[in-house]
């Protein structure tokens, strides 16, 4: 079992083992219907594949079971299984690189506006990638933004980063998705350069 | 606030207007109000951003089997009625009392069964000494577990017939003697792994999850826990889904 990272502690969960008690059935199953899908996805966007972030998933749903009557304010439920899966991951973390990050470079000023009827024509993979292949400061934003409809206030929070940080990262994560998808779109990923041979040149 | 900075900030806004009466969204909306361009440039944002959501949630979908994985955890994590809110703190002067030692008399059925699935997870990705008896006869194989003191009625999965078996051994979790029957279908390698409940809880239907670079698939049958290993999930759903459990 990989363990979990010491992370900043969330004021929304009060962390004392001595305050250990179980959220009760009915509030569970309440938690796994309203987010379970959103959560599933934000922990696709970052893993980056099924398996793991179903592992994520589970792991972070056994914890509420385990751990969720520790939370004070119960309208706060989303806020601590996004926060947990994330804590999760960045435990997880120590690991390569799992998606090349997409270098689009000398065409980037002929690509073609994105539209959503360029969306609705490019495959489902086409988009996952847009979205996975995004640097981790502006893939997680972008992931909550759009799966759970978080807020800028509750990804500020979520994530620990000033309001200001995110609105710069929301409008860049986008930007580079938009070119990412209008590449694919036009089929010209000219050249995927792996983070760490990047790194490597520098 | 110039239309660059409007941009900036109407790039957070999400679509569906849960944000119309954030203040910090005031102004920002204002200025679109006031200038046709930004107005415009606006609309399309929002229409993008409706359907980029939506598409995202095609492109990524949850599997169908999740949800009832997750409700099936509070199965697991189901504690004795004594442990509820209202009780722990009497429970805990308790456990103070009897200190360290009860924890590991008593420890929670979610730990027990995380500690059951890693030990057989170990034991499967085990290549030395894989299996002590090695055979393709079910019936040599519950013979010779029989010598042992282990016990052989326990159901096969349907989709694992009794000539892919290769053989088998007794492992050891926390005192309990488990069986573990190694198997190879259409060239996957899989352990099925029987134990008595004793302390682990009544899961029902199978439970998966990754431990140790393995998929495991855990479920109980009556008084019997059955652990199923192999490379990735689909492999075990696909041997499980022509099984009653």
């Amino acid at each position: 079992m990989r363990s979990n990272s010491p992370h900043k502690t969330n004021p929304l969960i009060t962390h004392s083992d001595t305050d250990f008690h179980h959220v009760n059935e009915a509030d569970y199953e309440q938690a796994v219907n309203s987010f379970y899908e959103g959560l599933y996805r934000f922990a696709f966007s970052l893993a980056g594949n099924a398996d793991d972030a179903c592992e994520l998933t589970q792991e972070t749903f056994a914890r509420l079971l385990a751990k969720g009557g520790q939370l004070r304010d119960h309208s706060k439920v989303k806020a601590w299984l996004f926060t947990t899966v994330y804590r999760l991951y960045l435990g997880w973390k120590r690991r390569e690189t799992r998606f090349p990050h997409l270098e689009i470079t000398s065409v980037e000023n002929e690509l073609p506006p994105v539209t959503p009827e360029t969306v609705d024509k490019l495959e489902n993979e086409a988009v996952s990638r847009s979205l996975l292949e995004l640097e981790e400061r502006y893939r997680v934003p972008l992931a909550l933004y759009y799966f759970e409809n978080h807020s800028y206030a509750e990804i500020s929070e979520l994530l620990n980063v000033p309001v200001g940080t995110v609105m710069s990262r929301l409008s860049r994560a986008k930007e580079l998705m938009r070119k990412s998808l209008a590449a694919k779109f036009i089929g010209v990923e000219r050249k995927i350069i792996p983070i760490n041979s990047e790194a490597q040149r520098n | 606030m110039n239309n660059q900075e409007a941009r900036l900030i109407l790039q957070a806004y999400r679509p569906g207007g849960e944000d119309a009466s954030d203040p910090l969204f005031a102004e920002a909306l204002e200025q679109a109000r006031r200038d046709p361009e930004l107005q415009k440039w606006f609309a399309q944002q929002e229409a993008l951003e409706t359907r980029l959501k939506a598409r995202l949630e095609t492109a990524i979908p949850v599997p169908g089997g999740l949800k009832s994985e997750l409700l099936a955890l509070r199965k697991i994590s189901r504690v004795p009625r004594w442990f509820q809110p209202m009780k722990l703190a009497a429970a805990a002067v308790v456990v103070l009392l009897l200190g360290l030692g009860v924890f590991f008399l008593f420890p929670h059925p979610q730990t027990q069964l995380a500690s059951f699935r890693e030990t057989m997870a170990r034991y499967s990705a085990q290549e030395h000494e894989h299996v002590v008896f090695e055979s393709h006869d079910l019936t040599a194989i519950r013979q010779w577990l029989q010598g042992r003191g282990v016990e052989i009625n326990f159901d096969l999965p349907t989709a694992l017939p009794g000539r892919s078996t290769q053989g088998c051994r007794v492992v050891d979790w926390n005192r309990h003697k488990a069986t573990m029957l190694c198997f190879v279908l259409n060239g996957e390698h899989m352990d099925l792994f029987v134990m008595d409940r004793t302390s682990l809880p009544d899961t029902g239907l199978p439970l998966y999850v990754k431990t140790g670079g393995l998929m495991t698939a855990t479920w109980s049958k009556g008084d019997k826990v059955y652990l199923l290993t192999g490379e990735n999930k689909e492999l075990l759903q696909k041997v499980l889904q022509q099984t009653s459990i």
